[in-house]
Formats: structure tokens, sequence, C-alpha cells
């Protein structure tokens, strides 16, 4: 015991005295190793592809300036509104005066749970030319296709992101501020303005960031609505299945994840640490004074809309699978049904892999969150890579792996598993976040009382931590599933045959117009998420949701 | 807790050998037509050879991609369907092989020739428009005849076009222009379309699928597949510049190094025949006109004699060099330009 906190003082000696247990030596390098092979790796063979000619010859290439110009474009215009409405949801659903606050909660939530390119197919469906909405109830002539539609969709895409963030900001700022501010003679906007919305800035800076890293990796959206509007995310996938040009996608990818990392080390060593504390800490028992009123009907106003458009997105696409011919024949139909149901074996490619991501995800994030907890060599580069994935674009992931892995000596283009691990390494910060956070809540002296006992290291992970742990293991599975079986813009990358996912399936089924078929299958896909979602709520008692990069 | 473990150590064993394992001959094949098409000849073949059939659909840009990723570890046996051209670009690449079927002879000669014996010919299809004539006189626009009128700014928003960059219908149409009217003029006249596009699309039919929900009043597609939305009750017309048009001749490849070989070609000779060509016009939503030429013509398909078809040297516009070179240019010079 003793020596154990006097070897904690000198890192070097406590490292040795922890690696010279073979068990946990070996979990050690087996971390290490999965890291440097699944997330370095790849990583590393993307920036290295292209030549330095190839780099310097970006500014001259009016296609690439054009591609980089719109996804900052798309990034600030969609971050800015997608912000906008995710701090009035944040209000509304933090203040129960607010009417319907709860409903605009859950509501809220509903994009998460969508493939990225349900939005933009079911707006296509409800507001295009021939939509529904559009042109059968208001008479109107709109082509959505393009930039305008673009924004629409990843404003409704991405702005629960932002909620979630902003939410959690607004819910520790303590009503007794208010209050005091209220006593102090300040009137209901004055103490809008300089306590709540003055406190709240930090986690709209942050929700902004988290928003636009989303935005800029917007793939399926964006290949759904805005095909003819050169994109970073989208070009890299032309390139790629195309032309076959690795050098030109390795490099669209490179450019593409120079602003998203830059916006997540911003949001991980700057924003994140940059809150605003109020002294009073968790004593927040007083009641919130009322909401000031035109500022109550306004977030009310913004929700409403947003709610609408959002159960839409729903509506839109249930509606297209049993519809007969979307926008010239309306009646009652089954036959969509059929043709998704001769689809089925995408759907169990789908459970397959998402499960094997699931589970890789969550025994990886849950080795790694423990390794990082440990006084061991190297650990703050392991804590990095294991986050690092959550600033790549799933394009990036894509490229990365087939560049990575179409050679000798880990050869595994064509095979299930490239897309299995490219889903569950991408996904490693959700599981390893989610056992970071189960381990922090386990008390060390658990851990002195085994160790007093005689069980060292691994013993420890599997006598101690494993049991505790294995509601780390559901959430860190279950959000990595989720992700994984709605994912496309890796999937584009990876399907093998044997493998062609139903999002892949999905994607080919609008590109060629068949859109009740494209529904219907979604729909099916749907069932199946809120079906583990609703098996997992079970297992760990309460609501779970995949947040995170697109 | 520790059977929980075992659990999932189960799993991790099954995912893979639930999808690798199969019956003891299988074909893996990148289809590239119509998916009904591909759909139907996976539960035809089986029942035909015994022979289990993997697809995966990709179109056919996006196939030729996929093979030169894989060149090294080909996980396709063979390729069927799709656009000509990038069956040639892979075998001058070395990805697929000449195989010379049985039923050689049967084929129709002329699409023999034109090929050079670089890929067999398994349909031919003319390129075209589908019109939507309800659209066009809403918004007061003429149905056009030629190329040359697309580029009127009365079809503003009114046009679909298949990318080039992942549709070999897309790349006919560009190689077409080139060849009717030299490589300035053709991008030129390509640059004053791009403003009326509405959207590049990336497979070849999706353009009349559009303008058969009325989406936009002119897609550019193989007629083919216009004919295939008329047939299914779209209000639509289609029919061919009349300043001359280009067609393609669907391929058939087999993959070099394929890792079932001996299945493939058993695939190749069973596609090739007259039950198994059948199969497009019936059950797969095609109505190209088969190579073999002991196959009925569909009665709907678009005839040569009918409409004004260039001479299309698949020769030169089928080789990689041309085709990256126009599809590049046409990618830096056109796609990018303010609509």
């Amino acid at each position: 015991m003793l020596a154990g906190r006097v070897g904690a003082l000198v890192p070097g000696v406590e490292a040795r005295r922890q690696l010279a247990d073979p068990g946990l030596a070996l979990a050690f390098l087996a971390g290490a190793f999965a890291l440097a092979v699944f997330v370095l790796y790849p990583t590393v063979r993307v920036l290295a592809y292209p030549s330095l000619q190839d780099y310097l010859s970006i500014p001259h290439s009016v296609r690439w300036v054009q591609a980089a110009r719109n996804s900052l474009l798309s990034a600030v215009l969609s971050t800015t509104t997608a912000v906008a409405v995710g701090l009035a949801f944040a209000f509304a659903t933090t203040r129960p005066d607010v009417p319907g606050s709860r409903f605009f909660r859950a509501v809220a939530l509903l994009p998460l749970f969508a493939p990225p390119f349900m939005v933009a197919f079911s707006y296509i469906l409800l507001f295009g030319r021939q939509g529904l909405v559009t042109r059968h109830l208001l008479g109107l002539d709109v082509n959505i296709f393009g930039p305008h539609g673009l924004w629409l969709v990843q404003t409704v895409a991405f702005f629960p992101l932002a909620m979630l963030v902003i939410v959690g900001v607004l819910e520790s700022i303590s009503p007794s501020l208010e209050q005091a501010a209220r006593n102090l003679g300040a009137d209901d906007w004055q103490v809008t303005r300089t306590v709540t919305l003055a406190l709240a800035r930090p986690g709209i800076a942050g929700a902004a960031l988290v928003v636009a890293i989303s935005v800029l990796a917007d793939f399926g959206n964006a290949v759904v609505i805005a095909g003819g509007w050169p994109l970073l995310a989208t070009e890299a996938w032309f390139r790629m299945e195309g032309m076959a040009d690795l050098r030109g996608a390795s490099l669209v990818v490179a450019m593409l994840v120079v602003p998203t990392t830059a916006l997540f080390l911003l949001e991980r060593y700057w924003v994140g640490r940059k809150r605003y504390t109020t002294v009073t800490g968790r004593g927040g028992r007083l009641e919130r004074p009322p909401t000031y009123p035109p500022l109550k009907w306004a977030s009310f106003a913004v929700c409403g809309v947003t709610s609408i458009l959002v159960l839409l997105v729903y509506l839109g696409v249930v509606a297209g699978a049993f519809t007969a011919v979307w926008g010239r024949d309306w009646s009652f139909t089954l036959d969509h049904w059929r043709l998704a149901a001769d689809r089925t074996p995408s759907l169990w490619a789908s459970l397959r892999v998402a499960a094997g991501a699931g589970a890789v995800t969550a025994v990886a994030g849950i080795l790694l969150a423990f390794l990082a907890g440990r006084p061991l060599p190297l650990r703050r580069a392991l804590d990095f890579l294991a986050v690092l994935p959550g600033a790549l674009p799933g394009v990036f992931v894509g490229v990365g792996f087939v560049l990575a892995f179409n050679r000798p000596p880990l050869e595994l283009v064509g095979t299930p598993w490239i897309l299995i691990l490219a889903l569950a390494f991408w996904h490693l910060p959700l599981g390893y976040q989610a056992a970071a956070a189960q381990l922090q809540q386990i008390d060390r002296s658990i851990e002195e009382a085994a160790s007093n006992l005689g069980a060292r290291g691994l013993h420890l992970l599997r006598d101690v931590y494993l049991p505790l742990l294995s509601r780390a293991f559901v959430e860190g599975f279950t959000v990595s599933f989720v992700r994984a079986v709605t994912n496309v813009s890796i999937a584009v990358f990876l399907v093998s045959p044997g493998n062609v996912v139903a999002t892949f399936a999905i994607l080919n089924m609008i590109g060629n117009g068949i859109w009740g078929g494209a529904a219907a299958l979604t729909t099916m896909l749907l069932l199946v998420t809120f079906a583990v979602l609703a098996g997992a709520r079970l297992v760990v008692g309460r609501a779970l949701r995949p947040a995170g990069v697109g | 807790m520790r059977r929980a473990w075992l659990l999932i150590l189960g799993l991790l064993l099954v995912v893979p050998a639930g999808s690798g394992a199969g019956p003891a001959q299988r074909v893996v094949v990148l289809c590239s037509p119509n998916p009904a098409w591909c759909d139907a000849v996976k539960e035809e073949f089986p029942k035909a050879t015994g022979i289990a059939l993997d697809y995966v659909r990709l179109s056919s840009g996006e196939g030729l991609a996929r093979l030169r990723a894989e060149r090294r570890n080909p996980s396709f046996d063979v390729w069927f369907g799709g656009t000509g051209d990038p069956h040639m670009v892979a075998f001058e690449e070395g990805l697929t092989e000449a195989y010379r079927p049985r039923s050689w002879n049967d084929l129709r000669p002329e699409l023999r020739e034109a090929v050079g014996g670089k890929y067999i010919p398994l349909y031919a299809g003319i390129l075209g428009w589908a019109l939507n004539e309800r659209v066009l006189r809403e918004r007061n626009a003429p149905v056009p005849r030629t190329w040359k009128d697309l580029a009127d700014p009365r079809y503003r928003g009114l046009v679909a076009y298949p990318n080039p960059n992942t549709s070999g219908t897309g790349y006919t149409m560009l190689a077409t222009l080139v060849q009717l009217y030299g490589e300035q003029q053709a991008f030129e006249l390509l640059k004053q379309i791009h403003r009326n596009v509405a959207e590049y699309t990336r497979s070849g039919a999706a353009p009349g699928q559009l303008t058969g929900r009325g989406e936009v009043a002119v897609g550019i597609t193989f007629i083919h597949d216009a004919v295939d939305q008329v047939l299914k009750g779209f209000p639509i017309s289609y029919g061919a510049p009349r300043d001359g048009t280009g067609y393609e001749i669907g391929g058939l490849s087999l993959v070099k190094g394929a890792p079932n070989r001996t299945a493939a070609v058993t695939f190749i000779e069973w596609a090739l025949t007259p039950e198994a060509q059948r199969l497009g016009p019936e059950r797969g939503q095609s109505y190209q006109i088969p190579s073999n030429s002991k196959t009925p013509i569909p009665p709907v398909a678009p005839r040569f004699e009918a409409f004004r078809v260039i001479k299309y040297d698949f020769l030169k516009y089928g080789s990689a060099a041309v085709r990256d070179r126009l599809v590049k240019r046409w990618t830096d010079e056109v796609f990018p330009l303010p609509k």
C-alpha cells in the first residue's frame, strides 16, 4: 500500500512496477497496438499519401478551392442556425414554464437516431418540386436540391447536438443567481441578458464547435440533396468511387481534417476548461423565477416550428413507404415492403456489422479507459489517440482504412472486418468516455481492498472492475451500435460482397429513384434501431442517445 | 457476468463466420444494371447451375474504382453490365482478362467489332432523354430538339444529368458531344447546359425517374431507362437529339485473378444465353437490345433505325487516358461553375 503511494510520486518507478505484472503489460501492449494500427496508422497513411507537390497545388485547383469554400460556407450557415435553434430548445426544455417543455425535449432527440441522409431524403419527398407540402398542399414550385436545401436539412439534423451541449450549461446555472440579480433591481430582460445568456456563453461556443465539426463531416445529407454542389465531404467520395483517384480522395479528406481537428482541439482544450462555474455548486433548489414572457414565447415559437419539421422527417419517410408512386399516385400500397423485404439480407448484414462494431468499441473503450486511469507510460498519448477519432470525419476514416488495409501485412479489403473495425474505432471515443465516466464513479477503496487481498493488475480489471463496468459496456455497445447501423460515410467506401449494409442499399435505391423501397427499408432500419435502444434502456435503466460527429 | 463476456466472445467469432460461409461453390458479381435485373440474376443463376451468387450493385464508374482499389486482392469474379467504357479501361489496366465465350459467334457482329474483343458485349442501348411535357408546358418551355436547345435559359433548373464521375451514362453524353462538336465546342455547350441543371445524379437511370416524378422536365438518360418509366405509367415521353446521339455497348468481363474463376466462367456462359438475357426485359425492367442475336429483341426496345445514332468510337473514348482526361476536364471546368 505505502509502497504504491510512494511509487506514484515517482512515475518511472510506478510505471515499471505496473508493467512488471505480465497481465497488465499484455493488456497495455494490446491497447497500444490497437490504437497504433487502427487509429494512428490509417490517419498517417491518408496524410502521407499525397505528395508535397499535391498539397502545394491545392490553391491552384479551382475545384478544390471551391469545395473548401462551399464547405466552410455551409459550416458557417448551418452552424449558426443549428446553434440558434439549439439554444431556443435548450432554453425551453430547462424552463418548465415554457409550454410544451417536455415534449420539445423528446422531439429534439429524434434526429439523433435517424440515418444521416434521412432528413434530406424526407425533405425531398415533402418539400421538393413534387413535394407533398410544397406542391400538393401549397401549390408552390420549389427546387430543394442545392445549398439552400442543404442548409435547412443540416439545421434540422444537427440542432440536437447544440441543444445537448447548451442544456448541460443552462442546467448548471443556479436559479439563485437570477433571483439575486432580480433582488438587485434588474428587470427580466436584464436578468436574461446579463446572467442567463452570459453564463451560457461558453456552452454556446462549445455547441458551435461540435456542430461545425458535424456539418463539415456531413456526407449523407450532402450527397442526397446537394449532389451538384461541390463540398469536401462528397468530393472525396466522387474522387474515389468515380475516378478511382485515391490520391485526390486522400488530398480532399486531408483538407477536411484540418478544420475539424482544429475545432475539436479548441473544444476539448479551450472551451472544455473555460466553464464559468457558479459558486453555489449543486445547491440550486430554489424555484426558477418565471421566464421573461417575450423570450418564453419566442423560444416556444422556434421550438414549435422546428418540432413540426422534425416530426415531418419521420412522417415523410413512413408515408413514402406506403404511397404507391410519390407525387403522382397517392394510393396506399404494400408493394414497397415487398421490395424492402428482398433487401432484408442487407438488414442482417447491418446488424452483424453493427453488433461487431459495438462489441469492439465497448471492449476497447473499457480496456483503454482502465489503462488510461493507471500510472503507465504513454498514458497521455493513449488518452489522446482514444479521443482523436472524434475529430475525424467519416469519409476520412473510410479513405484511411482503404489505404491502410488494401495491402499486406493486414489485407482486410473485401472482408467484413474492415468495415467493422473502421466503425468500431471511429466510435471509440464514445465507448472510451462512457467507460471513463463509470470508472470515476468506482471508489478507489474497493480497488485498494482487493489489492490488499492480493489481486494484481489484470485480476483487478477482471474481478473488481468488470462486474462494475457491465453498464459501461452496454452504453458503449449501444451508442456505437446505433451509429454504426445508421452510418453511410464509412460504409460507402468499405462495403464488400455479402456485407452490403442496409444504409448502402438505401442510398443506392435513392440514387436509382426507387424512393418507395428506400423509404420502406429506412423504416425497417429505424424499427431495428429503436428496438435495440429499448432493449438497452431496459438493461441500463435510462435512455441512451448517440451523439457525436456525423 | 463471466457468461456475458463469453457471449461477447462468441459474438465476435460469429460475425465473420456468418458472412463468409456459404455453399461449396459461389460466384461474386459486381452488378451495374438496374437493381431489379441484378435481383433476377441472383435468383435464376443458382437455379440453372447450382452455384450461389452474391452481388454488390455499383454503377459502372464506381465499379471500375472498386476493381482498381482491390487490384491486389480482388473480391469480385465477374463484372456484369454497365456501360462499356469502364469495362474497356479495366481491360487496358489489366484488371479484367479477355475471355472468349462459347457463344461468341452468336453475338451481334457489329457489337463484337466495336469493342475490339476487350470485353464481351452484353447489350446495346441508345442515349437520349426523358421528357415531362406537362412540366415543360407549365414552364412555357418548348420540347427540346437538339443538344444545343438544352443551353436555352428557359430550361433553367429543369434538366437532370448523371454525373460523368459516377455514371457511364453521364460519360457517354460527354463523349458524344465531343465526337459531335469537337472538344472545345462541346465544353462550351456543357458549360451553358450546366446553368440549367437542377441535379447531377449519381446513377444513369435517376434522371428518367426524376423526370417521371416531375422534379425536372428533361432527364438525360439511356432511352431504354425512359421506356421503363413509360411502362411504369409515368406521364413522360422520350426521344433523342436530332443533331445526333451516342450509344453504349454494355459489358461483361471476367475479373483477373478472380477468386472463383471456374464459377465465373460458368456465369459468363450462362449470362449470354437467350434464357438469361430475357431476364432483362422480363424481370429486370431493362429494355436494351440483347447482344445474343438468338435472344428476341424486346418489342419496346428502342431500335437504332429510329434515331440518328453517331458512329461512336469506343476504342478511342473507352481508353483510360481519354476518359480520365475528359472527365477530369469536366470536373474541373464545368461542375464547379456557379449556376
